[in-house]
């Protein structure tokens, strides 16, 4: 056994758990919030990536820099999303059950509508382009230099919405609907906006992760399923909810991947993701890190 | 009118007839124009017809299990693919229907694991999971397939007929309809629903969620996985990127909810609606097809919670828990069962009875015992009353609009309850149809009217011999009352005491007889605290006969009891009263009656023959108000007899849930043993019998007697039974004579047909009530209740619930100094 190798194919997955606890991180926002599980937030990434793929090769923009605009532009496109579908349906007095269960069958819908949407504007055909495709030797290894400007651009994303949520008047408010949506609505938190922001924020992480994943790996309209069931993998494993967990799932994710394709097959990659799912829920549904009470099974009122 | 006569009237019956069948003569067009559609149609519309199947089935199984447990299954598509794999597998080698059930018994397999690792899970986890598993076996099917066979996919070729797909696909989906037409009043179906509405609590009351979700999501699996199988056949090469398709998930659960799960009908008319649409716009516009297809489920799931076909019929979540209680009590086997027995009521909370005591609750039309009731002792009364005692002053004190606001959302409950209070009525006390329908309805209004007391209770401010002083008389609630009910009118005896009591302020201490403790008891308890009732202002206690006299004790005799109202026998009412008299209670008595029914010859034959046919033998004569005694003008006397003993003839006996079913069982074995040695007794000293006579397992014929003398035991004592006595009269002073020959005044009636002179000799009849060209059995709820001499004391009902509840009180206000002679 190749000590060597096997830090490399580690270290090869720990770049790419990055990107993976990024875009997690965005359906997570969504799902602490609201208890709204997005399934079509992959789509939200396949967008941003599209946005970038015509900026870089329709108008010749860097795609680190097209990140200003592909961003935005997909933040309000989901608080539009919020604002025509799930502000209805967070306004209708249901069980909580209900609600995560009607908010599954509405992003699939969502899913549907983006994804055969961006078919009909952009065709099936795989679409990509060259970007900083060259070694960087670093830490006695050697990387694509794409894959670690990626990751830290992530860093560097995950890391500034952590100081958001922490340090401001509105991170504050919205980790305080988080924990109590009673309480905060109590001591004057708006409610609905701040859904809709978080649900912004939710799908413009997850352009960004698009936009980075685009530099990377080739695009097309079917690639934000499988993004999304990894992010869904990632927040399991993380917990539902909590924003920290995703991060270091993540990255465990990316490493536990990498090495098992490693020690398998390439084609065997879908097979361990949907197994590694299977695994956590089965084994620790609510996250292996998190001890608080937020237990699936539970019937309370939303 | 044109119904008269010819044609019209056939018309009319001819559709009175499909009423309420309806929907069978469509099912049976329907099915029949299935069957004969693959053998007149072009093959393309058969290959239409068989997709659509295909898509009916599909749906109806999923809704089968995900529908009333609302657990959202997104493994539609691997128990679709693992059936059209099978027969990809099995096909060639076997006869065709055999790799339908190889199919279904993959789908079934696989679903076994699939739902033990996923169905504990719940929400979007179970979701996720399902999802999850589903395409673990789609990329475990892929890449077996390219790594051990070297090609994804293999060739399938099966020589058969399109009609014998059709065929095939046709009865897979009308055994999944039917199914879940089966499934939906089913113990299972109820159980499924109840883990859909709260699985914790549907646990807590009995239910196993784990064997029955299993069980029918591998029913559900099965069907799917028999789709797949009869539809392999179509493709010549079979892809795993196709047979198991997320979108076919996603498909099906669009198909369901689109139509609603609520119903059974819903899956079909959603699977053919979308089915059709795909089957038209899903070639030709693919992706905007799928976008709008997106657009539909998020309209549906906002829009329309209950689908197409539930849209007029929105099922009440709050039903559930009434659905669920009931599944428990009635319809849930023993073994699913854990709350084997009804409990009491007391301070709020439902408990066992002391040590665990119970008693059988036996349905007297099979002499089974269906359930057990906690049986209470002294002890459990005592606790009962003072519970009552600690309620009483915070209740007196609410505002009349709440107290009447949560007595009319009691009757809203009893009206929406209707149904299964009916079913109990029955079942307890072998009730026909129409007598627990008629009492049910009865109870609603009852319920309504002592709403309207809590603002009735008021006082009178009188003038003063003294100057300056203002009296004042006001009605207060007395405090606690007890209720002791009978069982023949459950229902209504309980509830004409317990409501007005209440809704006058006062917390009740209820007791049924032990002879139907749910129906004149804990139902009502239980109809009361969903109403929003305290705790402690109702409580409902239930004992068997050996505790019955300690406890009917404690509820007359304890102190803070204030007023006891006791429906029974005279004999009881009368140990009750002595007591009551002994502690200076007031006690309002209902007891029993040998109501006279006198015709006179000038009366409406027909009218007096259905009266006293009515009067006598309604809920087989256990009224206390029944027409025991029949008095005849000679004239009329053969002439109605043959009439009366013409029309019992007609009376139909035997089981009390068939709707065409008078005569119903007696209610309890020893009253049976009463009524057989009244009218042995009579028998033996003289009278004969014109019809009926003799006991037929737990019923008793609708008997009528003629020649009762003043010897015989039913002349004087009540036979509270299906018994009547037939006596001619020379005139109406004997008719009144012999009526007051008795110790009993509850209720009369006189048919005439001179109405001034009824009323003249109504005014001579010493009762309680007397009805004109009426039968005896007559009430209602805001009438003066109550008899004479031996039949009782005070009044029920309106106004004399009000006199029987309240408590009468003086206060005075002084204004001015008043002067007394000790003043200088």
């Amino acid at each position: 056994m190749n000590l060597a190798l096997l830090a490399d194919v580690a270290a090869g997955g720990l770049l790419l758990g990055g990107l993976y606890a990024l875009i997690a991180v965005g359906l997570n926002l969504q799902y602490g919030l609201m208890r709204v599980l997005n399934v079509a937030h992959g789509e939200f990434l396949m967008l941003g990536g599209y946005l970038t793929y015509l900026l870089h090769v329709g108008l010749g923009m860097d795609p680190l820099l097209s990140l200003v605009v592909s961003a935005p532009v997909i933040f309000a496109a989901g608080v539009g999303v919020h604002a025509l579908v799930y502000r209805r349906l967070l306004r209708q007095e249901r069980t909580r059950e209900e609600l995560e269960a009607n908010s599954l069958l509405i992003s699939f819908g969502l899913l549907f509508i983006l994804q055969n949407g961006a078919l009909l504007i952009f065709s099936a055909d795989i679409r990509g382009y060259q970007y900083l495709d060259r070694p960087l030797r670093m830490l006695g290894t050697v990387f694509p230099a794409n894959r670690v400007v990626a990751f830290v651009t992530a860093a560097v994303v995950t890391a500034l919405l952590f100081v958001f949520l922490r340090r401001t008047l509105t991170g504050a408010a919205v980790r305080a609907l988080m924990q109590d949506p009673v309480g905060a609505r109590l001591i004057g938190v708006r409610v609905a906006r701040v859904h809709a922001l978080c649900f912004g924020l939710g799908a413009g992480l997850a352009a960004v992760s698009g936009s980075l994943l685009s530099m990377l790996f080739e695009l097309t309209p079917f690639v934000g399923l499988p993004y999304t069931i990894t992010a869904l993998v990632v927040i399991i494993l993380g917990g539902l909810g909590s924003v920290g967990g995703s991060l270091l799932g993540g990255l465990i994710l990316g490493v536990v991947e990498a090495l098992g394709v490693y020690f398998t097959a390439p084609d065997l990659r879908m097979v361990i993701s949907y197994a590694v799912l299977a695994l956590v829920l089965v084994l620790r549904p609510y996250g292996l890190f998190n001890t608080l009470a937020h237990r699936p099974g539970q019937s309370e009122r939303a | 009118m044109g119904l008269r006569g010819g044609p019209g009237r056939l018309w009319h019956r001819g559709r009175r007839a499909l009423r309420g069948r309806r929907a069978w003569v469509w099912a049976a067009a329907l099915l029949a124009a299935l069957l004969v559609f693959p053998l007149v149609g072009r093959a393309y519309q058969v290959a239409l017809g068989l997709a659509l199947l295909a898509d009916v089935a599909l749906a109806s199984a999923w809704a089968l299990f995900s529908g009333p447990t609302r657990y959202l299954s997104l493994a539609a598509a691997a128990f679709y693919g693992v059936g059209a794999y099978t027969t990809a597998l099995v096909g060639a080698g076997v006869a065709w229907p055999a790799p339908i059930v190889a199919g279904a018994a993959a789908g079934a397999l696989l679903s076994l694991p699939v739902g033990l690792l996923a169905l504990r899970l719940r929400g979007p986890y179970f979701a996720i999971l399902t999802f999850g598993l589903s395409e673990l076996v789609r990329h475990t099917v892929i890449w077996y397939e390219s790594n051990v066979t070297g090609t994804v996919g293999r060739v399938l070729v099966l020589p058969l007929e399109r009609r014998t797909l059709y065929w095939s696909v046709l009865v897979i989906a009308a055994l999944a309809v039917s199914s879940a037409i089966l499934l939906r009043r089913s113990r299972w179906g109820l159980a499924l629903a109840a883990i859909g509405g709260d699985e914790e609590r549907a646990e807590v009351l009995g239910v196993r969620p784990v064997g029955v979700k299993v069980a029918v999501f591998a029913l559900s699996a099965a069907l799917m996985g028999a789709t797949g199988a009869a539809m392999a056949p179509r493709w010549t090469y079979i892809d795993p990127q196709v047979a198991f398709n997320p979108l076919i998930s996603f498909q099906v659960i669009i198909m369901a909810l689109l139509g609603g799960v609520g119903r059974p009908a819903g899956p079909v008319v959603g699977a053919l609606v979308l089915g059709l649409l795909s089957e038209l716009f899903l070639l030709q516009f693919r992706y905007a097809y799928m976008m709008v297809l997106g657009t539909v489920l998020i309209l549906v799931v906002l829009g329309l919670p209950h689908g197409v076909v539930g849209w007029r019929a929105e099922e009440r979540t709050e039903d559930l828990v009434r659905r669920l209680r009931w599944a428990i009590a009635r319809r849930i086997p023993r073994r699913f069962a854990m709350r084997r027995q009804h409990q009491l009521f007391i301070g709020g909370e439902w408990q066992d009875g002391p040590g665990g005591r119970t008693f059988p609750d036996v349905n007297p039309a099979t002499g089974e015992t269906f359930t057990r009731i906690a049986a209470a002792d002294a002890e459990t009364a005592r606790r009962a009353v003072e519970a009552a005692e600690r309620a009483r002053t915070e209740w007196g004190e609410l505002q009349p609009g709440v107290r009447a606001g949560i007595v009319l959302k009691a009757a809203q409950i009893w009206e929406r309850r209707h149904e299964d209070l009916e079913q109990m009525l029955t079942t307890e006390t072998g009730a026909v149809r129409a007598k627990a329908g008629f009492e049910v309805g009865y109870c609603t209004d009852l319920i309504r009217q002592a709403a309207s007391l809590p603002y009735q209770a008021t006082g009178e401010v009188a003038p003063s011999n003294v100057s300056g002083k203002i009296n004042y008389f006001m009605r207060k609630p007395v405090g606690v009352v007890s209720v002791i009910s009978p069982w023949n009118f459950p229902y209504i005896l309980t509830l004409r005491a317990v409501a007005p009591a209440l809704a006058l302020g006062n917390a009740v201490v209820l007791k049924p007889s032990e002879e139907t403790p749910l129906a004149g008891g804990l139902l009502v308890g239980e109809v009361f605290e969903e109403a929003g009732v305290p705790p402690g202002v109702l409580n409902v206690i239930t004992c068997a006969r050996s505790e019955v006299q300690e406890v009917g004790d404690v509820l007359v005799t304890h102190p803070a009891v204030g007023v006891v109202s006791f429906t029974g026998s005279t004999a009881t009412g009368r140990a009750l009263a002595e007591k009551a008299g002994r502690h200076l209670k007031r006690i309002v008595l209902e007891l029993g009656g040998k109501s006279p029914l006198i015709v006179l010859e000038d009366a409406d034959l027909d009218l007096a023959v259905n009266a006293a046919a009515f009067g006598g033998f309604f809920h087989q004569g256990q009224i206390c108000m029944a027409a025991t005694r029949i008095l005849v003008e000679h004239s009329l006397a053969d002439t109605f007899a043959s009439q009366l003993v013409e029309k019992l003839g007609t009376l139909r006996m035997g089981d009390p849930s068939d709707p065409q079913t008078a005569i119903g069982p007696i209610t309890s074995p020893t009253q049976l043993e009463k009524i057989r040695a009244h009218v042995d007794d009579a028998v033996a000293k003289g009278a004969k019998v014109l019809i009926g006579g003799h006991a037929r397992g737990p019923y008793f014929e609708p008997t009528l007697l003629t020649g009762v003398t003043p010897e015989m035991r039913c002349y004087h004592e009540e036979t509270f039974g299906p018994v009547v006595a037939l006596t001619s009269v020379k005139n109406a002073d004997e008719a009144v004579r012999l009526a007051n020959d008795t110790s009993y005044g509850l209720s009369a009636a006189i048919i005439t047909g001179d109405p001034k002179r009824g009323m003249a000799l109504a005014e001579r009849i010493q009762s309680g009530i007397v009805h004109v060209n009426d039968s005896t059995v007559h009430d209602e709820p805001h009438a003066p209740f109550g008899g004479i001499k031996g039949s009782g004391l005070g009044r029920h009902g309106g106004r004399a619930a009000i006199e029987a509840f309240t408590e009468i009180r003086w206060m005075s206000l002084q204004t001015e100094r008043r002067h007394y002679p000790f003043d200088r």
